[in-house]
Order: C-alpha cells, then sequence, then structure tokens
C-alpha cells in the first residue's frame, strides 16, 4: 500500500524505471483485489454454510442420525467456508484482470489497463508510462485498499439472517412439522413412543451422570424417535423402519463399546503370579486387601478381577481404593493401569446402556408385530453383543455363591435384578452359571417379593415358559397414567394394611416394565 | 505517435475546426463528431436527415474550413456515371489531327459532397464504388489516382421514397458510418433563427490543409488498443450474427445479415478518432460503444419477421451494446 501511497508522485515526474513503478502500482492494487475476492466468497462460503447447517440441523432433527445436529451444523458450516475460500483462491484475478476491473470501476477508460498489457506484453514501456500517467491524472486512487475495500457484501449480509434461521430450527419444537397432515394415530406406536422416549430421557441423565457419550447420544436420538412416535408423527411401518434403524445404530455403537471393553493388556505389569489368581475364593481376596499386604501381582490379579469381585459383594470402588492405597507415589504403570480401567468401565457401562436400549428397541419392535425373532438375531457371532446374558449368568454364579439369596447385599441383589453386571470377559469360567443349552429359550426369571404376613419381605423365584406357538413379549407397555390408576384401585378396594404397600410395589414394578407379561405359575393374581 | 506535444497540436488543430464549423453549425455534435472521425480516419460518412435540417450546409462549412478542393454533385435519377467520373472528349489540335482526352468528372477532388445520393439509379451510384474503395478512377484502360485526402460525404433522404433507389448492401458497406441528422432543440432552434435571419452567415476560415489532415489520420492510426478492448469490439460485431453464440435475443430472431469484418473495421477506427478527439492515446470501451451505432445501423440487414414487425436497427445496436459484456462476463448497463 504504501507505495501506492506515492503513485501520483512517482507518476508524474519523479525518476526510476517505468516498469517498477508501474508493477508496484499494479501489484498492491491485485492484492487488494484478491483480499477481496476471498472474503467475498468467504461471506458466499458462510451464508451457503448457514443454509446446509440449518437443513442438516432440520434433518437431524426429525430422522435418527449418527451424529449430533451441532456436530453436522458445524461441519457443513467449517466444510462450505473452506470449499468457498478454495474456490476465491482459485478463481483470484491476475493482474490484467486487476487493471481492467481498475479502469471500469474508476472510469479510467482503459488506461490502466492498456498500459499494463503494453508493458508486459508488447514491452512498449514509455507507451505504458504515458498511459500509467494519464491514468493517475483521471484520478487512479493512492491507496489501494480504497478502490478494492474489504466490504460486507451481499452475501455477508444476509448471513445473519441464515444465522438466525439456523438458531431457530435448532430450538423450536418440530413437532408440528412431523406431523402436518392428520392422520390415523395408532395408539401402540404411540404408547412404545411415551415408553421409549421415557426410556431415553432416563438414559440420558446416566449417560451425563456417568459421563457416556456414547450412551449420551443413542440416548437422544432414542428420546427423539419416541417423542416422533408418541406424537403420533409415524405410522406403524414407518415406526418400525425407525426402530429398525435405530436398532442397526445400536448395535453398531454396542459392538465399538464392546470393542474398547475388550482390551486385556491393562497395565505393565501383566505376567506376574500372584496369589490372587483367577481361579482362587474371591472372599480370598479381601484379606490381602485389609492387611494392606499387596504387591504388584497382587494388584494386577485384583484389577482384572474387578467385576467378578463386584458381582461377589465387593464394591467396584472399595476395590480401586484399595488399589490406590497400595500404590506407591511415582508407580506411573499401575497409575496407567488404572486410568485404563477407568475406560474400560466406562466402555463397560457405555455397552450395558446401550444393550438396554437396544431390548427397549427390540421390545417396541415385537410389540409393534415385527414377528420374525431371527431378525434380532446376533449378526456377528465373533462378538457377543450381549452384554445382560453373560452377567446374568455370572450374577446367578454369584448368587449361588452366596449363602442363600436372602442376604445378599443391597448392591449385588440390585444388579443381578436389573441385569447390569457382570463381565464375562473378566469373570474366570469356573465363576459361571452352568450354561443351559436351552436357556435362551426359558425365557426370564422372575423373582416378584411376597409377603406372607406383617413383617419380612421374602423373595421367590420362577422361570417364565412362553406358551407354544405364541411370541415371547417380555414387558407390556404401560400407560402414563397406570401409576395413577394403581392409586385408584387401591383406594376402592379392600385390601389389608399391611398388604396395600406390597401391591402397590408390585404394580409400579410392572410399569417399570421388569415384570413379563405372562403371569409366573402359581402366582397370585389381584383381584 | 512519439511525444505529447503533437497530441496537444492535434488537439488545438481540431478544436479550431470545431470552432470554425460551429460558426455557421448550430448544434449537431454528434453528426459533427462522426463526420470528423470519418475524415481522420479515411473513411466516407452518409448522413440521413429529413430536408431542411442543414447537411448539406454542414458539408460546406467543412469544405469552408478545410483547405481542400470540394466538389458538389446533386444527384438525380436522370445522373449519368459518366457525369460523376468523367469521360474522354475528343479534341482536335493545332494541326487539325483529332485525338481523344479524358476529362476528369467532379469526383476528381478531395471532399465530394454527394447531395441526395440514393435519388439516382443504381448504376450511377455504382460509378462512386471504385472511387470510395480504391480512391482511383478507371475509364477506358486507365486507372486515374484520386488526390488525398479523399472523402465522400453523401447526404440522403429518409422519405419520398418515390423515385427514390435505396443504396445497395455493397456500396453501403463502403460507407465508414451512416449519421443520422436530428432534429434541433428550441434553444438550437432559436439560435438558428437568430444567425439566419440577421446579419449575413459569418464567413469560415480554412483551419487545415490537406498536408495536417494527413498528418492527424496518421495520429489516429498510432492510437493504440489493449487486446481486452479489442475483444469487446469483436464479441459486439458477433453479436450481430443471428447464428453466432454471442448474438442477442433480437438478433436471433431479425437479423438476416449481421455486420461484415468491415464493420469492426469502421468501429475500431472511428473509437481510435473519438479517442484523439478526447485527448488519448488509447481506446476504451466507451469509444467503442459510442462508434458501434454509426458504424453498424447500415451494415446490419433484418429479416422479413424483422421488417414486418418494423424491428429498428438502432433497438437491435442499443440491445448488442448493452448485452455485450467487457470482461469476465460483465455486461455494460
Amino acid at each position: 500500500m504504501s507505495q501506492v501511497a506515492s503513485a501520483r508522485d512517482l507518476w508524474l515526474g519523479s525518476p526510476g524505471p517505468a516498469r517498477e513503478r508501474l508493477s508496484t502500482a499494479v501489484a498492491a492494487l491485485t492484492r487488494a483485489r484478491r483480499l477481496q475476492v476471498l472474503v467475498d466468497h468467504g461471506f458466499g462460503g458462510l451464508l451457503v454454510g448457514l443454509g446446509l447447517a440449518t437443513f442438516a440441523m432440520l434433518v437431524a432433527r426429525l430422522v435418527p442420525l449418527p451424529h449430533a445436529p451441532w456436530q453436522l451444523g458445524g461441519a457443513a458450516v467449517i466444510i462450505a467456508v473452506a470449499l468457498a475460500l478454495l474456490v476465491g483462491w482459485q478463481r483470484r484475478p491476475d493482474a490484467l484482470e486487476v487493471a481492467i476491473r481498475a479502469d471500469l470501476t474508476l472510469n479510467l477508460k482503459q488506461r490502466l489497463s492498456t498500459a499494463w498489457e503494453f508493458m508486459t506484453v508488447h514491452d512498449d514501456v514509455k507507451l505504458a508510462e504515458r498511459l500509467a500517467v494519464q491514468a493517475v491524472k483521471a484520478g487512479l486512487p493512492i491507496h489501494a485498499g480504497r478502490l478494492f475495500p474489504l466490504r460486507v457484501n451481499r452475501w455477508g449480509r444476509l448471513a445473519p439472517l441464515a444465522a438466525i434461521a439456523l438458531l431457530l430450527v435448532s430450538v423450536i419444537d418440530l413437532n408440528w412439522i412431523q406431523a402436518p397432515v392428520p392422520r390415523e394415530v395408532d395408539e401402540q406406536v404411540v404408547r412404545e413412543g411415551q415408553r421409549l422416549g421415557a426410556f431415553g430421557r432416563e438414559m440420558q441423565e446416566r449417560a451425563r451422570r456417568d459421563r457416556l457419550p456414547r450412551s449420551a447420544g443413542q440416548a437422544a436420538q432414542l428420546e427423539r424417535l419416541g417423542t416422533r412416535m408418541e406424537s403420533g408423527a409415524l405410522n406403524r411401518g414407518e415406526a418400525l423402519g425407525q426402530l429398525r434403524g435405530m436398532r442397526d445404530s445400536l448395535d453398531k455403537e454396542r459392538m465399538q463399546a464392546l470393542a474398547e471393553a475388550n482390551q486385556t493388556d491393562i497395565g505393565p505389569l501383566r505376567g506376574e503370579s500372584s496369589p490372587l489368581a483367577p481361579d482362587s475364593d474371591p472372599r480370598a481376596t479381601l484379606e490381602p486387601m485389609q492387611r494392606g499386604t499387596l504387591d504388584n501381582a497382587d494388584t494386577r490379579a485384583l484389577a482384572e478381577r474387578l467385576a467378578e469381585l463386584e458381582r461377589s459383594g465387593v464394591p467396584r470402588s472399595d476395590v480401586e481404593d484399595a488399589l490406590r492405597r497400595q500404590l506407591p507415589v511415582d508407580n506411573e504403570g499401575m497409575r496407567e493401569m488404572l486410568e485404563k480401567l477407568a475406560q474400560i468401565d466406562r466402555a463397560r457401562k457405555d455397552g450395558r446402556e446401550l444393550q438396554s436400549a437396544r431390548e427397549q428397541v427390540r421390545l417396541a419392535l415385537e410389540n409393534l408385530g415385527e414377528s420374525a425373532p431371527g431378525t434380532d438375531a446376533r449378526r456377528d457371532p465373533g462378538i457377543n453383543l450381549d452384554f445382560d446374558e453373560e452377567e446374568d449368568r455370572g450374577a446367578k454364579s454369584a448368587e449361588n455363591a452366596g449363602a442363600d439369596g436372602r442376604r445378599r447385599s443391597g448392591t449385588a441383589r440390585g444388579a443381578a435384578r436389573s441385569g447390569l453386571l457382570g463381565d464375562s470377559r473378566v469373570a474366570p469360567d469356573w465363576q459361571r452359571a452352568p450354561v443351559d443349552p436351552d436357556s435362551r429359550d426359558t425365557g426370564p426369571v422372575l423373582k416378584p417379593e411376597s409377603q406372607a404376613r406383617e413383617g419380612e419381605v421374602f423373595v421367590t423365584e420362577a422361570r417364565v415358559l412362553p406358551k407354544p406357538g405364541r411370541p415371547s413379549v417380555e414387558n407390556v407397555a404401560m400407560s402414563s397414567e397406570f401409576s395413577s390408576q394403581v392409586e385408584e384401585v387401591l383406594s376402592k378396594e379392600q385390601y389389608p394394611a399391611h398388604y396395600k404397600e406390597l401391591v402397590r410395589r408390585y404394580f409400579l414394578k410392572l410399569s417399570q416394565g421388569r415384570i413379563p407379561q405372562q403371569q409366573p405359575t402359581g402366582k397370585r393374581g389381584i383381584q | 505517435m512519439s511525444d505529447e506535444p503533437r497530441l496537444a497540436l492535434a488537439h488545438e488543430r481540431l478544436e479550431a475546426l470545431r470552432r470554425q464549423i460551429a460558426r455557421r453549425i448550430v448544434g449537431h455534435h454528434d453528426l459533427i463528431n462522426g463526420i470528423l472521425a470519418c475524415l481522420l480516419s479515411s473513411g466516407h460518412a452518409l448522413l440521413e436527415g429529413v430536408p431542411g435540417l442543414g447537411k448539406t450546409l454542414l458539408v460546406k462549412t467543412l469544405s469552408d474550413a478545410l483547405h481542400l478542393e470540394f466538389a458538389r454533385i446533386q444527384f438525380t435519377p436522370d445522373l449519368m456515371p459518366a457525369d460523376i467520373i468523367g469521360t474522354q472528349v475528343v479534341l482536335q489540335d493545332e494541326e487539325g489531327r483529332r485525338h481523344f482526352q479524358f476529362q476528369q468528372g467532379p469526383v476528381f477532388t478531395q471532399l465530394l459532397l454527394a447531395d441526395e445520393i440514393n435519388r439516382a439509379t443504381p448504376k450511377t451510384q455504382s460509378a462512386l464504388l471504385e472511387a470510395m474503395e480504391e480512391k482511383r478512377v478507371t475509364v477506358g484502360r486507365t486507372g486515374h489516382a484520386l488526390q488525398e485526402p479523399f472523402m465522400v460525404l453523401a447526404t440522403q433522404n429518409p422519405i419520398e421514397m418515390e423515385g427514390t433507389y435505396p443504396l445497395p448492401e455493397a456500396q453501403l458497406d463502403r460507407f465508414l458510418l451512416k449519421l443520422k441528422a436530428t432534429y434541433p432543440s428550441a434553444g438550437e432552434l432559436s439560435e438558428i433563427v437568430d444567425r439566419t435571419t440577421g446579419a449575413p452567415m459569418p464567413a469560415v476560415e480554412p483551419v487545415l490543409n490537406a498536408s495536417e489532415l494527413l498528418e492527424l489520420r496518421e495520429l489516429v492510426r498510432s492510437v493504440v488498443i489493449a487486446s481486452h478492448v479489442k475483444d469487446y469490439a469483436i464479441r459486439m460485431v458477433l453479436a450481430t450474427h443471428a447464428a453466432n453464440g454471442h448474438a442477442t435475443p433480437m438478433a436471433r430472431r431479425y437479423v438476416r445479415h449481421g455486420a461484415s469484418p468491415r464493420g469492426l473495421l469502421a468501429i475500431v477506427l472511428t473509437a481510435k478518432a473519438l479517442a484523439l478527439f478526447a485527448g488519448r492515446i488509447n481506446v476504451s470501451f466507451d469509444d467503442l460503444a459510442a462508434a458501434a451505432p454509426p458504424a453498424l445501423r447500415h451494415r446490419i440487414l433484418l429479416n422479413f419477421e424483422g421488417e414486418a414487425e418494423g424491428i429498428d436497427v438502432e433497438d437491435l445496436i442499443a440491445e448488442v451494446i448493452r448485452e455485450t459484456p467487457t470482461v469476465h462476463g460483465k455486461a455494460r448497463a
């Protein structure tokens, strides 16, 4: 710019090579124009990017996608701006084009461009200098930036509107878009949608609490799907299609989680022998912990048997605390192992959450009439996709290992019920329950609580056998008014006072989907 | 052109010529510019306008302001080619021997006014063809060169079609420009009345001789034109060709024959003269746009549809100028 600042003096009599003076002036103009072109294209790219982001946000909110809406929107903006800048760079004007534009802008009557051409192409420097002098006299500006200023072009002026549109699309309720025309509402789809939506919200909360991003994303998608189904925007066929897609997405995420959780190399201390080997009694591991005499091999063995110990009633946090207490401050290897364990633990939690979500989706598919159970079969026999099955086995084993199943600790009991504990990869084989070849067909295990008289509540266990020729449906979706209906029934019916709480708990558990549809044999019904 | 003083001198001479013309002619600035552009571009001009607009007076004034030989031919239906070119006459010497001698016609001059050229028959009109293009006349087997500078200024009346012979296309193409005399404004009319009904018409002094005029012509040809400016002129000419990709919508629909390469030369030469008038040594887009209408209007032939719909060639040319992009696809506003 500074060279151009004195362009008028340069052309009107100051000595020096004309070629260099003209080159300097045109080069400054060229730089300014190229920058202007880049900025113009950048604004264009921004506007297009915001438009695409708005569209992507809309689609991502309406259709379950494997990426979060803000990720898609951000990627659209970044890619569009980058492409626009690339196009702007490829379209950068050369010096002659800039001179022509300067002529047109300043009405220089093509003096500057003719001067440039005759200097560079015809090598007629004298003529070029005369023309350049005329151009300066005719009003060639002192500052190139004044001729080609950086400006907010029309694309840039429209960009805030596009940003507002993006913002609106990201926050407004889209249910009215999803159901633009009234259609016959499928009550079953609505009920399944309510159930899935509620489950998705709970899953999101858990994922947030446990910091599980993979589960959080899937939970958000599940909730959106549930909301759409609940709103009646989807008919049964569409809901089935969406659910299948959701199931596939959950499978994919679950496989990734499992692959992450399957990491066996948990630290640099592997290979040392320890009295806490997998074939020892899990209870015995508590003794060296209580004594505080753990060596490296012990801690490694403990880490490997973390899940197994947990099923045996030893809280994971206690074991981890014990490991930490044993660690010397500078034991980086052990610290790394613990970090890896935490990572594996998160992956397992992810897997469990995703497995649970997948069960819900599978249930919804069945309830909506997807009759072929084979469609839900495991697709990759090489990878165990079912955490629950193995964990149930482990839990059962743990229960068997316990004294009588009635004095189980709260943690173990809760884990066994929900099927959310256990780790088939870490637990040794001898501790697993014997695999019943027909176990897959025997149906779920029921553990209803009973009360014969005032006082202690006892638990019985039953296995539900599906009736031949009927699909095995584990859970029945309950309406959202179920709890209030229970209260209403309880208030009308005459029960002994000490039974009322038991009855209420029973039905509320039904509403949470823990009790299968079929009544267990010998179970007393509620009249 | 070698230095600025020559340019300044040329500018000064042209201004002096304009001043002399302006002593008699009121207004008609575009017409005068066109005639001077023709004069400096070694071309010929066809002046068209209704009677009484001062076409003939303008040409006579120009001849008075120039130190050039001037001749006038009033074209009539019975005018013969020999009346223009000249003829062989039999002469007898002192010894009584007879021989043929070529008697030069009025075309042997430097500034020729062909008044109401469309009143003569095509045969007579064609007698001017060789003179205008080759600047020579062939009689029998002998060719006779015309003096330089040589310029034909023809006038024609667009009305009174009865008894007129439209100029053949070949001859029209030989006119560098076709200039239109327009009606004067109220102010100009007032001044015309004052000048012509009061004191005698002021005398016009010659300010430019033949050699100076030739020098100016040389100067015009030295005006440079950049390649992108030249491309614009080419695109304008191609835009008048119905089958060409550059053709404008009107040209595609209504044009039978577009402008010839001679039309392109006319545009560029006229633009160079206009640039010199403006004191520039390079041609601009505006020069080309200004030169296009007079250079193209007699070189574009409309098809039957265009004639039937009464399409004005002026509108077509205006569209060509408007739609032809200068650079980077940017059309002139």
